[in-house]
């Protein structure tokens, strides 16, 4: 026997991005379409305006002036929705999500969890003997409910009649186990066609059949209905994708006649051990008191199966409903208690409850053994002769042990990233602003050189090294103001107290400021840091002295609102020096 | 030589047709030249000439030499400047682009060196060293150049401070003196002054696609590249390489080299139409006079006849005979396929064009002034437009290219411009703006023609002006609002010479197969004074032929436009009831409620009335005056000047036939000559500033002319003023008198149809679509209660056009029913359509008798049966649209061999009678308008009217019985919302229900309080009062509630549960959307 639970979301991209979906304000989310924006969810105040998925924006904002919208970002609710589904993880770890995206129109996305709760139900109940289920569903509804997520739940024996009851007779449906589908015959009847996950054409289609509820389906010979709506053959495709017109299948999924099982999004772990608090906790001690019991429960376990662990993962469940993991590695495999503790409480250590969490403390600890062995595990091979080398990938192994060494692991949810750096190029005519301090996260970042638009055309020479912020030089006083700008470089200039006497010029290079808000929020920044203006128009040279020095100087016009303000002695900048 | 005295002409400059580089108008660049003292100009746009008759006419208004030509980019070498020494090397020029043009996609271009040394002879060509630097290929090419075009060959030079300038012009300067190639001095130009840098970057990116942030090394890296005065270029360089000053002063000698004008194209016409040995003149004469013989067999009248002499001498002194004749060779051929043209325009309603048959507008019907249109001192050509049916203008299209050849014939160009739309989105885009922001911000302006927006329309919208970037997209959308952003082809102007085309003006390709598109706008073509012939489309010409088709077939009767039986009463009364739906112009609400005002009881009258109800007369206040006048309720009068400025009637002449109020075109323009004192050129560049200018501020010099001049001759100001907005507004929807002639020749025609001939009427109109202002639903209805029979689409009846049947009620014995096509099916195909009309004429017209039989006979689609089934197309077989969807669902997939049909059958096992529940009438009836847009069992609202009843709604009926002021409530479907932008925030509504048509308006107020149920209503209840006026009743809403859940309900009766989502594909078209205007 099999019980299934489904959570319909039916504004999940809203809830998930936590925008204001419970707030007055009328608000959709948007895709393109190939007829411009639509809408593919609408938050209740612009449903109540009259406001409907897969309404074009323009229309919506005739309807409703004052409609705002940001367009969806379709990976970040998928994103929040395996992390609701983790979060998911404390009522059975066989949870996958229900996940159809939005068409072209904004319509037909849908969201929800799907959890197998088979023998899960029984840690709600109060007594034993009692059904856990109503107080499983009440307990998810209502911690649903704290985080603002709208939801309907359905429960049944089948998938199919989970998600017909959760998104037709909702808010929260259970049909009662019943081993020969009178149950469930008895909650589907009345529903409409629209309940068995078929597509809107098939639905469609019965509907102008006059088949306008499951009840009507069921009372039709199957072989009548089998002829009308095959399994999609070619040629035939009555629409919808991997089921196309089978009504059948879906009726038989429905009634447990054909198996749907559950395919866990995380693989589920041979074994947990689970910790709930009666009050939440928010100092780290006494979450690291509680791995004590934890580790000696998962340790029984292990023993009783004779196994050992390689990997395990710490669930920490904080109240507001977010989850945090914490995964360790287990060089030789163990199920050494004492060995176990230490590990894990080194890391839970680690952690500032207080910070991370704020107000919230941890209310539920889980223990997963995530891989096992058996107890007569053989040492795998230590070295490997490489078949060849593969420079990229053995750099970007070498980055990650680096971004290791820096405290960043992977699959850990705590630890400040902080990865080193490397210069990458970025398109800009202004020398300052032509390369980018970024994160490395691959080699491949090097391919950037020489790959930003315009870059093949005839770059100016650039000089070998750059200062870090132009440096001012001074124009000995025996050259009148007017030669100081004259139709050419200075023939002499002072910097760092050195007499410079210029043999060679080549010039100018006129490069203009970059005038829109992206390029002058960077400028701006740039003179936020002293120095001179990043705003200005350069003249730069090319100037080689008497001793064969090379130089790259610049005479700077600053822009108009500055002109007066900052009133230079001398407007020549060195901003760089040629090998 | 000191360098200030030296001359200095620009010879390497792009305009902004250069398209998405040049950031400046070529008028600019001229004028900026001007400023600045350079002793010529040369604007070289990229491979094309599209942009010089504008720079053309601006150096002839500023008093600038101009050099006309193009900087050619080779496919296989360097860049060259061409500019032509002669006409024949411009000719040669022209060519060679075509020929470039013609090999590439549209608005591509492909050349290559040995093309460019082919076109050579008598062009100045200028090289320009490449981007990267010298090469040994350029420096080969170079030689080759000098080798072959010494004499005229030069290389150019720049300075645009870009480091290593110095070194890079010294070593090119050194190459080319090695080779002997003479130098110039050139500044690369993008655009007139340096403020044009962020446009120019802007419009790299548009072109590039890339946002201003991503655009880096794509931009410029500063501005230099500007138009520079003679000084400025001489201290450029100053002494940067040896002999820098003659290779400034070579510039003028390229100018003087350059004698061409754009003045000295000569244009001649065709000379096909004209018969062996016969002169043009001649020719036309002998025909103009046969064909009045012709149209008048017992003698055309005196007047007519005179008439035709004195037009057929001015032809000759303005030696236009070639014009008629090759319009006349166009229509000749049309009418020899069959297809129904009409002509319009100045020219069109002449006696020479009756005699031609090119119009069919009776000169004794209409005060014919050719002489106003064509005049001797206005060296102005004349201007013929012709229509065609919509569907057939492609076959004329084609005659044309093949009888004159493409290097002879070919389509006038538009330029298509950045508006306000288009810019705010382009620029934001390339200022990374949102979609979101954008799709707010050009909702700001209304319709895409917009004029201007200000900041004040952003703010409105809820955007912050004071962020910077708004502001800059805001700036920059601004400045390239009316920059060229790509050439298209113009709706059907045709450019037809005798010799080549292609000598006069680069012909491309246009983006549609088969057409070919010449570089200049209409505009550049009447300032080069070269003829255009229109040939346009018209839907309601393609409805006439269709219709005159069916009278023909079963009537045996032959009409042509002009054998329309003239000044038919009953057509007259019928058009005077605003009984006008599918009739042509007049088919509009505001012409609807024009109809009954007016009463129009003559040929003229139409006239009036198409021209009436234009944005000209309505802005200019002349309507009410007219009408009042028309209907004796006030004194015609004229506008008279005081004594001693001219005589009192000065404006009978010009306003007399309008009863002293200007409503045509023409008749304004004319106001301005004899009543503001304008000169007849004045008054041209009155009506060209209108239209074309539409944008700038230009008109207000003319506003004050006009005002000032007619009250300065002591007319009344107010006259004046309203005298000017009229000319304000024709200049956007211009309609002067001839075109409202020839229209109305089309209104006549297609309401003598409707009147006597409604069956024929609506088939033809249905068979027409998509066309005019109603849907197939309102045309079916009308023709209905004009009597008609209709039937429905069935599978052993219809056609896949709409068809004309003896009717079979026996009420109805004699008549011709309607009986509906396939082509009403939504989404069915034609292909599988003609597989079942196969089939059915195969077998000797034997009736399909199953579902089963008709797919084993004609093999159609499975999805197509599905479609017929849905249609409800399988009543003559005894099946409703559900047994026929149950009877198709059953079908296999595969249709069995016809020797294997027996055996198979054998095999399916015998089914059980399914209990399928009977559809609801209500249901059937919805489901008729998903599938055919409408329904001939019922009005869905007839369903609803008992309970409607029961709640106090009239019905369309009643309200009209009401009396004005009556408070009601009603309720109907809504056909359509129209939000005119001249009516402030008023929205008109066109609700119907089983009995007729309501027209409702909401106030600016009711429309902010229900905007809802405004805006997303397909079935509206209005409670408000009732207002009669000239014949017309609106009601005019106080409350507005959205009761569309009512029809939500009539497709759901048989079911159970509500779904709980918020919306379903299937309720997506409940009754056909309603058409929106806003």
């Amino acid at each position: 026997m099999k019980r299934i639970v489904f959570i319909w979301l039916k504004r999940w991209p809203l809830n998930s991005a936590r925008l204001p979906s419970q707030a007055a304000q009328p608000f959709g989310l948007n895709v393109a379409g190939s007829h411009g924006l639509r809408l593919a969810a609408v938050s209740p105040a612009a449903e109540a305006a009259g406001i409907t998925v897969g309404m074009s924006l323009a229309d919506a904002r005739a309807i409703c002036p004052d409609l705002k919208s940001q367009p969806l970002e379709p990976e970040k609710s998928l994103k929040a929705l395996r992390q609701l589904a983790r979060w998911a993880g404390r009522y059975t770890p066989w949870v996958n999500v229900h996940h159809i995206a939005p068409s072209a129109t904004g319509e037909g996305a849908e969201y929800g969890l799907q959890l197998d709760i088979t023998g899960c139900a029984h840690l709600f109940a109060h007594s034993r003997g009692e059904d856990g289920e109503p107080a499983m569903l009440l307990d998810i509804s209502e911690r649903l409910e704290a985080s603002g997520i709208e939801h309907a739940i359905g429960l049944g024996d089948t998938l199919g009649a989970a998600i017909a009851v959760a998104r037709f007779a909702g808010p929260i449906h259970i049909i009662p186990h019943d081993p020969h589908g009178d149950e469930t015959r008895r909650a589907l009847s009345s529903l409409p066609v629209d309940s068995l996950r078929l597509d809107a054409k098939t639905c469609q289609t019965l509907c102008r059949l006059g088949l306008n509820s499951v009840g009507a389906l069921l009372r039709l010979p199957r072989v009548a209905l089998a002829r009308r709506f095959p399994v999609s053959k070619d040629g035939r495709d009555m629409g919808g994708q991997d089921m196309g017109g089978a009504v059948l299948r879906r009726l038989d999924q429905a009634f447990g006649r054909i198996r749907e099982p559950i395919e866990p999004i995380m693989p589920v772990p041979p074994l947990r051990a689970r910790m709930n608090f009666a009050e939440p906790v928010v100092e780290t001690d006494a979450l690291v008191l509680a791995l004590d019991g934890l580790v000696a429960d998962l340790c029984r376990g292990l023993g009783r199966m004779n196994k050992k662990m390689r990997r395990m993962s710490l669930w920490l469940y904080r109240a507001d409903g977010a989850v945090h993991r914490i995964s360790a590695g287990i060089v030789a495999a163990s199920r050494d208690e004492a060995h176990l503790l230490r590990l894990l409480s080194e890391r839970v250590k680690q952690i500032d409850i207080q910070e991370n969490s704020g107000d919230f403390g941890i209310e539920l600890l889980i223990l997963s053994a995530d891989r096992v062995e058996e107890d007569t595990a053989s040492q795998p091979t230590l070295v490997q002769a490489p078949a060849s080398i593969d420079f990229d990938k053995e750099i970007a192994r070498l980055m990650d042990r680096l971004k290791g060494r820096f405290h960043a692991s992977a699959g850990d949810d705590y630890g400040a990233g902080r990865t080193p750096h490397s210069l990458t190029p970025q398109a800009s005519h202004r020398p300052e602003r032509a390369q980018l301090s970024l994160p490395v996260r691959t080699c491949a970042a090097n391919d950037r050189w020489g790959a930003s638009p315009g870059a093949d055309r005839q770059t100016p020479i650039r000089p070998f090294r750059l200062l870090p912020r132009p440096e001012r030089v001074q124009i000995p006083d025996n050259i009148s103001a007017d030669d100081q700008r004259g139709d050419g470089p200075p023939l002499r200039f002072l910097w760092r107290h050195q007499n410079v006497v210029i043999r060679r010029a080549e010039g100018p290079e006129r490069i203009s400021p970059e005038w829109w808000p992206d390029a002058q929020d960077d400028a701006r920044r740039m003179d936020q840091e002293g120095g001179p203006s990043s705003r200005d128009l350069r003249d730069y040279y090319r100037l080689e002295a008497e001793n064969g020095q090379r130089f790259w100087l610049y005479y700077s016009t600053p822009p108009k609102d500055e002109a007066d303000v900052w009133p230079p002695k001398s407007n020549w900048y060195l901003h760089g020096i040629f090998a | 030589m000191h360098y200030a005295t030296l001359p200095y002409a620009e010879l390497q400059a792009i305009s902004n047709f250069s398209f998405l580089e040049g950031a400046s108008h070529p008028a600019e660049l001229i004028a900026q030249a001007k400023a600045l003292g350079l002793s010529a100009i040369g604007i070289a746009d990229k491979n094309t000439l599209a942009g010089v008759v504008r720079a053309h006419r601006a150096a002839k208004d500023q008093g600038v030499r101009f050099l006309v030509g193009a900087r050619l980019d080779l496919a296989d070498g360097p860049s060259f400047l061409c500019y032509p020494k002669d006409r024949a090397a411009y000719g040669r020029l022209s060519s060679l682009l075509s020929m470039g043009q013609r090999r590439a996609d549209k608005g591509n271009c492909r050349l290559y060196l040995a093309d460019l040394f082919h076109h050579a002879r008598g062009q100045v060509l200028v090289i320009l060293p490449p981007e990267e630097g010298a090469t040994p290929q350029f420096e080969h090419i170079l030689m080759d150049l000098v080798a072959r075009h010494g004499a005229d060959a030069y290389l150019a030079l720049s300075h645009r401070k870009r480091g290593g300038d110095a070194r890079r012009i010294a070593m090119f300067a050194a190459m080319g003196r090695r080779h002997g190639i003479k130098l110039l001095v050139s500044n690369d130009v993008i655009m007139h002054i340096p403020a044009r840098k962020p446009v120019q970057d802007v419009l790299r990116c548009i072109g590039a696609g890339v946002k201003i942030a991503d655009a880096g090394y794509l931009l410029e890296a500063n501005a230099e590249r500007h138009i520079k005065s003679p000084r400025q270029m001489a201290a450029l360089f100053h002494g940067v390489f040896e002999g820098w000053d003659a290779a400034v002063a070579n510039t003028q000698e390229v100018v003087d080299k350059c004698r061409f004008s754009l003045d000295e194209l000569r244009y001649n016409y065709p000379g096909e139409p004209v018969p062996e040995g016969e002169t043009p003149q001649g020719w036309l004469e002998k025909i103009s006079r046969n064909g009045l013989h012709q149209r008048f067999p017992d003698g055309a009248p005196e007047k007519i006849t005179a008439t035709l002499e004195r037009e057929l001498a001015l032809v000759r002194q303005l030696n236009y005979a070639h014009y008629f004749l090759s319009v006349h060779d166009i229509v000749q051929f049309a009418r020899g396929r069959g297809i129904l043209c009409q002509g319009r325009g100045s020219a069109a309603n002449s006696v020479i064009c009756y005699a031609l048959g090119i119009t069919a507008v009776n000169p004794t019907e209409v005060d014919v002034l050719f002489e106003r249109f064509i005049s001797a001192e206005r060296d102005e050509p004349p201007d013929i437009d012709v229509d065609f049916e919509h569907e057939r203008r492609e076959e004329v299209i084609q005659y044309i290219y093949a009888r004159y050849g493409r290097h002879r014939a070919a389509l006038a160009a538009t330029v298509i411009t950045y508006r306000a739309r288009s810019a705010v989105r382009d620029v934001g885009k390339v200022m990374g703006l949102s979609e979101d922001v954008l799709s707010v911000m050009s909702r700001t302006i209304w319709g895409q023609w917009s004029k201007d927006f200000g900041s004040r329309n952003f703010a409105e919208s809820g955007l912050d002006m004071a962020d910077k970037r708004l502001r800059q997209v805001h700036w920059l959308a601004h400045q390239i609002m009316g920059f060229p952003r790509h050439l298209s082809q113009h709706v059907g102007g045709f450019v037809l010479t005798q010799t080549p085309l292609d000598r006069v003006v680069p012909i491309g390709n246009a983006a549609m197969d088969g057409r070919t598109v010449i570089e200049w706008d209409k505009d550049d073509l009447d300032a080069l004074g070269i003829l255009k012939i229109d040939v346009l489309a018209l839907g309601m010409l393609s409805c006439i032929r269709k219709s005159f088709d069916l009278l023909r077939l079963h009537y045996g009767k032959d009409l042509s436009l002009a054998r329309i039986p003239r000044d038919d009463g009953p057509t007259y009364d019928m058009l005077c009831r605003a009984d006008s739906l599918g009739v042509f112009q007049v088919e509009s609400r505001a012409q609807m409620n024009m109809l009954p005002r007016l009463r129009p009881r003559s040929f003229y009258d139409l006239v009036i009335q198409v021209a009436i109800v234009r944005p000209g007369p309505i802005q200019g206040d002349m309507v009410h005056p007219y009408l009042r006048r028309r209907n004796g309720e006030e004194e015609v009068y004229f506008p008279a000047p005081s004594p001693e400025f001219g005589p009192a009637d000065e404006l009978r002449d010009v306003l007399g036939k309008t009863l002293g109020v200007p409503l045509f075109q023409e008749q304004a323009m004319r106001v301005a000559i004899v009543a503001a004192g304008f000169t007849p050129a004045e008054s041209d560049r009155l009506r060209r500033a209108m239209a074309t200018f539409r944008h700038m501020g230009t008109i207000n010099s003319f506003r004050d002319k006009l005002v000032g001049g007619m009250t300065a001759r002591g007319y009344d100001e107010d006259f004046a003023r309203r005298c000017f907005q009229q000319i304000e507004g024709f200049g956007e929807y211009g309609f002067p008198e001839s075109h409202a002639a020839s229209f109305a020749g089309l209104v006549y025609a297609s309401s003598w149809l409707k009147c006597h001939y409604p069956a024929v009427f609506a088939c033809g109109l249905l068979n027409s679509q998509p066309m005019g202002f109603y849907a197939p639903a309102q045309i079916i209805r009308n023709a209905r209660e004009h009597g008609v029979e209709t039937l429905d689409v069935d599978i052993n009846h219809s056609e896949w056009d709409n068809i004309l049947v003896p009717a079979s009620r026996p009420e109805k014995a004699g008549t011709m029913a309607l009986r509906l096509g396939f082509c009403n099916v939504d989404k069915l195909k034609k292909l599988d359509v003609a597989k079942l009309l196969g089939a059915r004429t195969a077998d000797n017209q034997m009736p399909f008798h199953t579902v089963e039989d008709l797919r084993a006979r004609s093999r159609i689609s499975l999805s197509a049966l599905e479609l017929l089934a849905a249609a409800d197309c399988f009543r003559s077989i005894g099946l409703d649209r559900r047994r026929a969807l149950w009877a198709v669902r059953a079908l296999p997939d595969d249709v069995p061999l016809p020797l294997f049909m027996h055996a198979e059958a054998d095999d399916i096992p015998p089914e059980e009678e399914a209990d399928l529940p009977e559809m609801a009438e209500s249901e059937q009836v919805m489901l008729d308008y998903q599938t055919l847009r409408y329904s001939l069992k019922a009005h869905p609202m007839s369903f609803l009217r008992a309970k409607l009843k029961a709640e106090g709604v009239l019905n369309a009926l009643d309200i009209l019985q009401q009396p004005e002021g009556a408070r009601v409530r009603y309720a109907g479907i809504v056909l359509c919302r129209q939000r005119p932008g001249t009516a402030a925030g008023v929205v008109f509504m066109t609700l119907e229900d089983e009995f007729s048509i309501v027209n409702a308006l909401a106030w600016k107020d009711v429309m902010a309080r229900f905007r809802r149920a405004v805006m997303s209503s397909r079935l509206m209840l209005i409670d408000g009062v009732v207002q009669h006026g000239d014949g017309v009743t609106h009601l005019i809403a106080d409350e507005i509630t959205d009761m569309s859940a009512l029809l939500f309900d009539l497709l759901d009766a048989g079911k159970t549960a509500k779904p709980m989502r918020h919306s379903h594909p299937r309720d997506v078209r409940l009754v056909p959307k309603s058409r929106d205007f806003h």
